[in-house]
């Protein structure tokens, strides 16, 4: 055995070498355009996106989270998050960016920015070091202000619609509504009328005098409370839900409706179960549903026997979760063809009329989270059901 | 004037109202009775005393028109006023064409409504008067025997005695004596106030 490599073996180990630098140098190229790929790839996005450890210092910042700060590319290093956020915000984030350290789980959530009056919904995922520990968090958030702008202007579109829905139903039942408030004046005039004969006549009844304006007060109070009744269906909507009794609300509606029943020769049976929970909801729009309904009945009886004139109305457990509203008519009923075009907008069978209120009606359902349907009754007419979710608030 | 006994039924659905109604009412010395449906005034009321009738048009169960067909039929003949909270023209009309005193709107001046009344009320005691005064004539004229009746008819209509006679196929001097007994028990003073029961009770005799 030679200690001493000839020079051929030399040659070849050299070349083995250079071999292994070129395939090295092939790699670094690869590697290098690999990076440059994801790196393009962060850059180029419109999403904000950094990189975080555990002490919530910025690792990274993609281009666009930089313009949104106003730093440059080499200002970052080093920064924590709560340097240029505030204090309510930082904590915020610290509780998230914790939960993803400890549980290795990534979270999604919308994020608004008031200050920048934007949107975002945000990812924080983990990157997992090679012992399997969560050594960074990364954040990525979608700016999605315009999304929610057009969500907006679709909600308001429709409350706006709804709205004038409700103005034309009221409008509809202008001539009961004024019966109903002339009642209550007509009693004051007369009371108050009768009070001052009473005054000047010798001797004046006092007692008498004294009742009649303890009624006068009375009648006040009930043209009053029906005036506000009123007012909270003309009012524009607003959006806040709040725990009802839906007994309540279909009491009101049908105090509202008595008139318009009477002058239609129709009578109004309640068939109300007493022990229901209450339902998460608008009271406004829950009671637009049932007048739209109400006088969807008594117009599919018109041409019928005044006798038999007839609406029931009725509230009852649907299941756990729901409880259900019948309103039932005994008109001429609903061919079963045009049971599902029938809540579409714009879908009528009157000659007057918009068709929208059935289609106000499923979409205000709907934003209840119920459903709303009708069925043929076994023998006459048709009822309308809808159904509402429950709530333990009371 | 204190009006003796006349009586004011109101019918209205609504209780403040009827209330307040009877009070203004009663305070100008009228008697009252209120109902709230049209169905119970039907079935109790009566009133030979001078009365009238203040409706609600719009009542559950019946309609105010309607109820005023049920009132004539069943004989309870007297003024209606009409009172409403949504006085359509049409309505108005239509109350009116079947015999309404008035139609007022609520709400209204007590003084409308009181006035409305006292008129009704003068209309409907002319109205009794002339009935009971029928009812008087009728009496007497079913006191009369069938011939005297007959002579009774021939007379009014204006025949003399002669001529009664030939048509009755009997001497003069009897039809005289017939035409004596019908003066007498008809009460009549004269053969013009004997022409004016008969035209009273609908008697226009026989005129060929």
């Amino acid at each position: 055995m030679t200690t001493k490599a000839t020079y051929k073996e030399l040659q070849q180990r050299i070349k083995i070498l250079e071999n292994e630098i070129k395939k090295q140098d092939k790699y670094k190229e690869k590697l290098r355009a690999s990076e440059e790929k994801y790196r393009s790839l962060v850059e180029s996005t419109e999403d904000n996106v950094y990189m975080m450890d555990r002490n919530y210092r910025f690792l990274y910042m993609n281009p666009k989270y930089l313009l949104l700060h106003g730093l440059t590319a080499n200002s970052y290093k080093g920064k924590s998050f709560g340097e240029f956020h505030s204090q309510e915000a930082t904590k915020l984030l610290k509780k998230r960016i914790d939960h993803v350290f400890n549980t290795g789980k990534s979270i999604t959530y919308l994020h608004h920015r008031k200050e920048h009056g934007k949107y975002f919904i945000r990812t924080l995922s983990p990157i997992f070091a090679q012992d399997g520990r969560v050594n960074a968090v990364t954040s990525i958030a979608k700016d999605i202000t315009l999304q929610k702008q057009i969500e907006r202007e679709v909600h308001s579109n429709r409350l706006e619609l709804a709205h004038l829905e409700r103005l034309a139903t009221m409008g509809e039942l202008t001539a009961s509504l004024t019966h109903e408030l002339s009642q209550p004046l007509t009693a004051i005039l007369s009371n108050a009328q009768t009070a001052l004969r009473l005054i000047r006549s010798n001797p004046p009844d006092i007692n008498e005098v004294q009742a009649i304006l303890e009624d006068i007060i009375a009648d006040d109070r009930r043209a009053s409370n029906f005036i506000k009744h009123l007012r909270t269906l003309f009012k524009k909507d607003e959006l806040e839900k709040k725990s009802l009794n839906i007994n309540s609300i279909i009491e009101q509606v049908v105090s509202l409706f008595k008139s318009e029943a009477i002058l239609r020769e129709i009578s109004i049976k309640k068939a109300l179960d007493g022990k229901l929970p209450f339902v998460k909801g608008n009271d406004i729009q829950l009671q637009q549903v049932i007048l739209n309904l109400l006088l969807n009945a008594s117009e599919s009886m018109m041409k019928v026997n005044s006798r038999s004139k007839k609406i029931i109305i009725s509230t009852m457990r649907e299941n756990e979760s729901h409880l259900r509203i019948g309103i039932r008519d005994f008109g001429k009923g609903v061919d079963q063809e045009i049971h599902a075009s029938i809540f579409k907008p714009y879908f009528t069978t009157k000659r007057e009329g918009m068709g929208m209120g059935l289609a106000i009606c499923r979409s205000i359902v709907e934003t209840h989270e119920g459903k709303i349907w009708l069925e043929n009754n076994p023998d006459q007419g048709v009822t309308f059901y809808f159904t509402l979710p429950t709530t333990d608030e009371g | 004037m204190k009006s003796d006994s006349a009586v004011i039924f109101v019918v209205d659905d609504d209780r403040s109202v009827r209330n307040a109604l009877e009070r203004l009412i009663k305070s100008v010395g009228f008697r009252v009775k209120t109902f709230d449906r049209a169905q119970s005034f039907l079935d109790s009321a009566f009133c030979e005393s001078p009365c009238c009738l203040v409706l609600d048009v719009r009542m559950p169960q019946m309609s105010g028109i309607e109820l005023q067909e049920k009132m004539a039929f069943r004989g309870l003949n007297m003024p209606v006023i009409f009172i409403t909270g949504h006085g359509s023209v049409s309505m108005g009309v239509q109350a009116m064409k079947a015999g309404a005193m008035d139609f007022i709107e609520k709400p209204f001046e007590d003084q409308q409504l009181i006035e409305t009344i006292q008129a009704a009320i003068v209309k409907d005691r002319q109205a009794k008067q002339k009935q009971a005064e029928i009812m008087k004539i009728q009496k007497r004229a079913a006191s009369l025997t069938p011939r005297e009746y007959e002579v009774f008819k021939l007379v009014v209509s204006g025949m003399l005695n002669k001529q009664i006679a030939y048509e009755l196929a009997v001497s003069e001097k009897t039809i005289k004596v017939h035409r004596a007994r019908v003066m007498e028990k008809m009460k009549a003073k004269s053969l013009v106030s004997l022409v004016r029961m008969a035209e009273k009770i609908g008697i226009w005799g026989v005129s060929d």
